[in-house]
């Protein structure tokens, strides 16, 4: 932890120094961290211990805390996005290879995480967003998700997407303002499906009409705000339904009845904890190792390691952490 | 060798007496045949007749018509010529060298002078399964062997060479006095067959007789007073296309008590235009008495006594002469019905197809229900493909199959609205095949739960050298160790021996030490596994509670939680074998109880093992010590000391004959000390009756949306008692929604058959054959096929409505088509209806209730919940939860602890 507190020095910056600075500099940087460990030896023998101790403590404890979750609303707002982005192209590239192969999945079992649809939605600035799998917390950082109950887009019945409004890139943050009419394109390994939007429904609304045989239709699902909500705090689902205009691709058997409750709307998905009681251990052995570290070598060799390991760990507990939130936001 | 002389007398003689496996009388009485006839053995020497032996023989075959493939008819005989020199297989090409047996064997064609020559039964159309049975030669060289000098014999048959193929085939050599049978196939094809087969043999015949399904040519033995039975498997076109036996292939079988060659030593009969010996090759007047002495030989052996294999018997008397003139002339001929096979549907073609998916415990019924659909031609081709129920219950979910035959309700009931209509009350049996101390088949086994968990948990060691060391591995030491005080198979357990007195200990054979069952999943092991687990003896024991003798269960095992669809195989003990015994196991050692118990793929493969009584158990190590070594099955066990036991369908023990274990019911004994006899428990077998008073214990449970049987009611009830503890009841899975207009119809079709006509026992097309208790009124299950009745027309209907099973009712009229009803029930096109609609859009998380068949589980007045539907259709709501709010408390959370460090940070600095 002492790492994050103490204030950001880039590690290019002391391998410039002289060898002489930097044996200073060791031995400052030890020098403070003897006072960090004991701050009453340095604060003088008649300042009233305890008091200085909590105070310490409790000063560094937060300082820690605040640094955590300020990393936490980094994560949340724009790391995961930069993730989000990374694995779209990843997935893109397999996804193109698949068409190109004809081997991408028609149907049936998927196996979750797959990439199954492009999805073009140029209202709500949607392009050539790739479509995997399963809607559980974990498939949907990688994109919107396919409900695995449901049809694949383009195929005859009713096809479900969900998608994140705010985390990871929130792709479908802005599918509530997409008007009657707008178009939707997804491109599967049976061909191109042209829908066009025909209402967006939150609680309360009347269903669309019913679907006849052999007719299509794409429903997206994220999560919505109302008021002081709006945009990081939402709290109810709102869905956009869209017919698809032309025939239907027919849909092959085989697809789930059901899906887990962690792949419906709004659930968090709870195997989230499984691998956060593997990180948060790890980054409590990363924690003590870094500041056995600083007392041994001093700032700048701690730094220079410490920095990428303590990333890596808040990252993964973040990122795991962020899997127990509900599904769409 | 002594015991398995009795043994093989056995086999005929103390057979069915059916009392034990009471549902494998014959059901069509017509269908039986009896017939007597006065055979004699007749020299004639200097033109007098000189009469040496006569006998009246009467044959009795239980049953003729209607036979299906592989099924067992028992054929009876009495007054036949006592047999020697026997041996213990009685189906084998050895068996052939026995002296008077009696010869049951399948030909082709009709025993009458009216049809044409070419569908007339002959010894070329007879089947025989190795080329030997079916050529002579002399070996010796002498000229005139017995069969050429068969006064009977018309004068071709008494030239040097009978039916040799012109040129020898390539392979065969040339010998003295050949005598061929070609084996005429159904196609027209003749195979001459000769030594080691080398003029060419049918496909389905093999040159020796250790090939695993042993041929059906019974050279059958006749006791001291000439009686002895057989079972005599037919076979149809479906196993053996040459002999090639259908509905409309006519086949005989031929009953030939051999009584040896009526000899006409010097050549010269002439009691028909064309007997005797062409006159340039009779034999010249000072080899006649010699001649005449080996012909007339009497037999070799006495009458009851055991072919060591060092003497040679008297060719004259042998089965190896069955074709001979005078022999084949005294043939008692049974003209067999083969029924319509299943495999007739095949070539209809009828534009539908109706599949079944699962139960292999409901075969025996589609097969004789089939063609009554597929020769209708206003009907279907209704299909049974096997697999195992879980699988055909999991298709039906996923919506990959429409239809599908189970023994258990389904663990998550159905996700789409699914009738569960039942279509025939039938259970599983433990077949056994398990010879007596005197040899003689034991026919009266009686089994409880305990003794089944013992077989299935692997308790026996099954080792007698102690080659399962238990105790010197340390980490085993303490659970394992006991096991070393088990038995070390079922024969040797004084549970066993008091429950069956007078079977003796087998010879370390490894069948006795498992309980022969499929590794599939099954419903079948469902319901074996559930009696064991309502029993409170079996499952203490399972437990960890030793039985009485100190039997423990192997800790494997210990709290294993029943009941399962698939029996683990989870011991892990490697053996260590002596060296050089098994080389297979020295040089790759692997677990030895896995081996022993070693689970073959299918049901019906249990039903073939237990018929021929072949040992499944894999410990066998073939080519030991070569590099291709590896492990085999045991294979076929010696008659007199067989032992084995399997787990098979009732219906595949009636049709196929085997034996099947009385279940233990009831146990009044309070006392849990060691018992030496079955007093105080009662024991139930499957016949008709028993699976009836089981039956009365079905009790409807509307969550499940089928019967179950109360297995704690049936061990304590006073009707319990003769209740068959194994009766399954068998269902249809058929859904109420999604399937096209077409597709239903015709399923509502095959219920309303099965819930009504189909319900008739007996052999015929579309009757239930034996094994299957009618679903009938006066079985009491008139509940049962009322339901299914009714489940037609609700399949029929296709609304999404299920009837409740204790009170259905018929579905209601239809509404009229609103536009909300259609929003409930959108037609999916690929049958997986429900999902995706827009109401599982929509409400997410929430109830999904009217894709599943809760219908049935809210008890209201009307089973049809899902038909009034909802009247509005909206969006449902669904919020966050207090997790939603999680960015705005971390943010919030946040600048708290910046400002509280902010704070403490400047009373540090203040100090």
């Amino acid at each position: 932890m002492t790492a994050v507190k103490d204030a950001p020095t880039s590690a290019e910056v002391a391998s410039a120094e002289s060898p002489a600075r930097r044996r200073g500099m060791r031995l400052a940087a030890a020098r403070r961290v003897r006072r960090l460990a004991l701050p009453n030896r340095s604060a003088g023998p008649r300042a009233p211990r305890t008091r200085s101790v909590a105070a310490g403590v409790t000063m560094w404890i937060s300082l820690a805390l605040a640094g955590i979750l300020g990393w936490t609303a980094l994560y949340a707002l724009a790391v995961s996005a930069l993730q989000e982005q990374h694995n779209q192209s990843v997935l893109y590239s397999k996804l193109r290879e698949e068409l190109a192969l004809a081997t991408a999945p028609l149907g049936g079992a998927i196996t979750p995480g797959d990439p199954v649809a492009l999805m073009s939605m140029p209202s709500a600035g949607l392009r050539d967003v790739v479509v995997v799998e399963g809607t559980a917390s974990g498939d949907l950082t990688n994109g919107p998700g396919h409900r695995r109950d449901t049809p694949l887009p383009g195929q005859a019945g009713i096809s479900v997407v969900y998608g994140r409004a705010t985390l990871f890139g929130g792709p479908f943050g802005d599918i509530a303002s997409s008007a009657v009419g707008d178009p939707i394109t997804v491109t599967s390994g049976q061909g191109v499906a042209k829908y066009r939007v025909i209402g967006v429904r939150r609680a309360g609304d009347p269903f669309p009409p019913p679907l006849t045989a052999g007719k299509a239709r794409l429903t997206l699902v994220t999560a919505d705000g109302s008021g002081w909500r709006n945009g990081w705090a939402s709290n109810h689902v709102v869905y956009v339904d869209a017919d698809l205009q032309g025939t239907a691709f027919p849909a092959p058997s085989g697809r789930p009845a059901t899906v887990p409750t962690a792949e419906m709307a709004l659930q968090g998905d709870p195997s989230g904890l499984y691998t956060l009681v593997f990180w948060l251990p790890l980054l409590g052995i990363i924690a003590v190792l870094v500041v056995w570290m600083s007392q041994r070598w001093g700032g700048w060799p701690t730094w220079v390691i410490a920095v990428p390991v303590v990333l890596a760990g808040l990252w993964g507990v973040t990122e795991s952490a962020v899997r127990l939130l509900p599904n769409l936001l | 060798m002594n015991r398995a002389l009795r043994a093989t007398l056995a086999i005929g003689v103390a057979a069915f007496a059916v009392g034990g496996s009471g549902l494998a009388t014959a059901v069509d009485p017509p269908s039986a045949f009896a017939q007597t006839e006065t055979i004699t053995r007749t020299h004639l020497v200097d033109g007098a007749d000189q009469l040496v032996d006569k006998r009246t023989v009467k044959v009795t075959v239980s049953q003729t018509k209607n036979l299906r493939d592989r099924q067992a008819v028992t054929v009876t005989w009495t007054g036949a010529h006592p047999t020697g020199g026997l041996v213990a297989d009685p189906n084998s090409a050895a068996a052939a060298m026995e002296e008077y047996p009696v010869v049951v064997m399948q030909c082709r064609g009709t025993d009458s002078t009216s049809v044409p020559a070419a569908k007339r039964v002959s010894p070329k159309t007879c089947w025989t399964q190795t080329p030997g049975e079916r050529f002579q030669y002399s070996q010796s060289g002498f000229l005139y062997p017995p069969y050429r000098m068969d006064r009977y014999a018309p004068t071709e048959d008494r030239a040097f060479a009978v039916d040799q193929p012109d040129p020898l085939p390539t392979g065969c050599s040339p010998v003295a006095v050949p005598h061929w049978v070609p084996f005429v196939a159904a196609n027209g094809t003749s195979y001459p067959g000769g030594v080691l087969g080398c003029g060419g043999l049918a496909p389905e015949a093999a040159n020796s007789a250790d090939s695993l399904q042993p041929g059906n040519t019974t050279y059958g033995v006749a006791d001291e007073n000439g009686d002895g039975s057989a079972k005599f498997v037919v076979q149809t076109a479906d196993t053996n296309a040459s002999l090639g036996c259908s509905a409309t292939v006519a086949c005989t079988l031929e009953v030939i008590p051999i009584m040896g060659v009526s000899c006409d030593a010097a050549g010269t009969a002439s009691d028909a235009p064309d007997r005797g010996m062409a006159t340039a090759q009779r034999p010249s007047a000072s080899l006649v008495s010699t001649i005449y002495d080996q012909c007339s030989k009497t037999g070799h052996f006495p009458a009851g006594a055991y072919n060591g294999g060092s003497e040679v018997p008297d060719l004259a008397v042998s089965g190896q002469l069955w074709w001979a003139s005078s022999n084949w002339q005294n043939r008692i001929s049974v003209p067999l019905t083969i029924a319509p096979s299943a495999s007739v549907c095949d070539v209809v073609d009828n534009a539908a197809t109706v599949y079944l998916y699962g139960s292999e415990a409901m075969l025996q019924a589609t097969q004789q229900w089939g063609p009554h659909f597929c020769l209708d031609r206003s009907l279907f081709v209704l299909r049974h493909v096997q697999t195992s129920e879980p699988q055909a219950k999991n298709l039906l979910n996923v919506g990959a199959i429409q239809g599908a035959l189970q023994g258990a309700p389904p663990t998550t009931p159905f996700a789409h609205p699914t009738v569960q209509a039942p279509v025939a009350v039938t259970g599983f049996a433990i077949a056994y095949s398990i010879d007596g101390a005197d040899g003689t088949a034991y026919r009266n086994l009686k089994l409880n739960a305990r003794l089944l968990a013992k077989l299935l948990s692997e308790s026996y060691r099954s080792c007698a050298l102690d080659c399962l060391d238990f105790t010197s591995k340390p980490s085993q030491k303490s659970g394992f160790a006991k096991l070393a005080t088990n038995p070390i198979d079922m024969s040797r357990d004084p549970e066993f021996q008091a429950l069956n007195p007078g079977i003796p200990v087998t010879n370390y054979l490894q069948s006795a030490a498992a309980l022969a069952v499929m590794s599939s999943d099954s419903d079948v092991m469902h319901a074996l596994s559930s009696y064991i687990n309502a029993d409170p003896e079996a499952r203490d024991w399972l437990n960890g509670v030793p039985d009485p003798w100190g039997m423990v269960v192997n800790p494997a095992y210990k709290h294993i939680a029943l009941p399962v669809d698939n029996w683990p195989l989870l011991d892990t003990h490697i053996a260590h074998l002596g060296t050089g015994a098994n080389l297979c196991l020295t040089q790759n050692p692997v677990p030895w109880l896995p081996l022993v118990a070693a689970p073959v793929s299918n049901p019906a493969m249990v039903a073939l093992n237990m018929q021929f009584d072949i040992a499944n158990s894999q410990t066998t190590c073939k080519d030991n010590g070569q590099q291709n070594q590896k492990l085999t099955a045991v294979g076929r066990q010696a008659p007199g000391e067989r032992f084995l036991i399997g787990l098979v369908s009732l219906a595949d023990a009636a049709r196929y004959q085997v034996d099947t274990a009385q279940l233990q019911s009831h146990n009044t004994n309070t006392d849990t000390g060691t018992f030496d006899d079955a007093s105080g428990r009662s024991f139930a077998a499957p016949t008709p009756a028993g699976l009836q008073a089981a039956a009365r214990f079905l009790t409807p449970e509307d969550t499940l949306g089928t019967w179950k049987l109360p297995y704690d009611e049936m061990r304590t009830a006073t009707t319990g008692a003769k209740a068959y503890p194994g009766t399954m009841l068998m269902s249809a899975d058929v859904p109420t929604s999604g399937l096209n207009k077409g597709d239903a119809s015709r399923y509502a079709t095959f219920l309303r058959f099965a819930g009504g006509p189909g319900q008739v026992t007996g052999l015929g097309t579309g009757q239930l054959p034996p094994g299957y208790l009618p679903l009938t009124s006066a079985n009491g299950l008139g509940a049962l096929s009322t339901y299914t009745r009714i489940a037609a027309d609700h399949v029929q209907r296709q609304a999404g409505t299920v009837p409740l099973v204790s009170d259905p009712k018929e579905p209601p009229p239809l509404p009229s088509r609103s536009p909300i009803t259609g929003s409930h029930r959108p037609t999916q096109p690929s049958g997986s209806a429900g999902a995706g609609s827009p109401g599982a859009a929509a409400t997410g998380s929430a109830s999904r209730a009217p894709g599943t068949n809760r219908a049935s589980k809210i008890p209201s007045p009307s089973p049809t919940t899902s038909v009034a539907a909802a009247p509005v259709a909206q969006t449902g709501a669904l919020t966050a939860g207090p997790l939603g709010l999680a960015l705005p408390v971390l943010a919030l959370l946040g600048f708290l602890s910046l400002g509280t460090a902010a704070w403490m940070s400047g009373i540090g600095r203040r100090r």
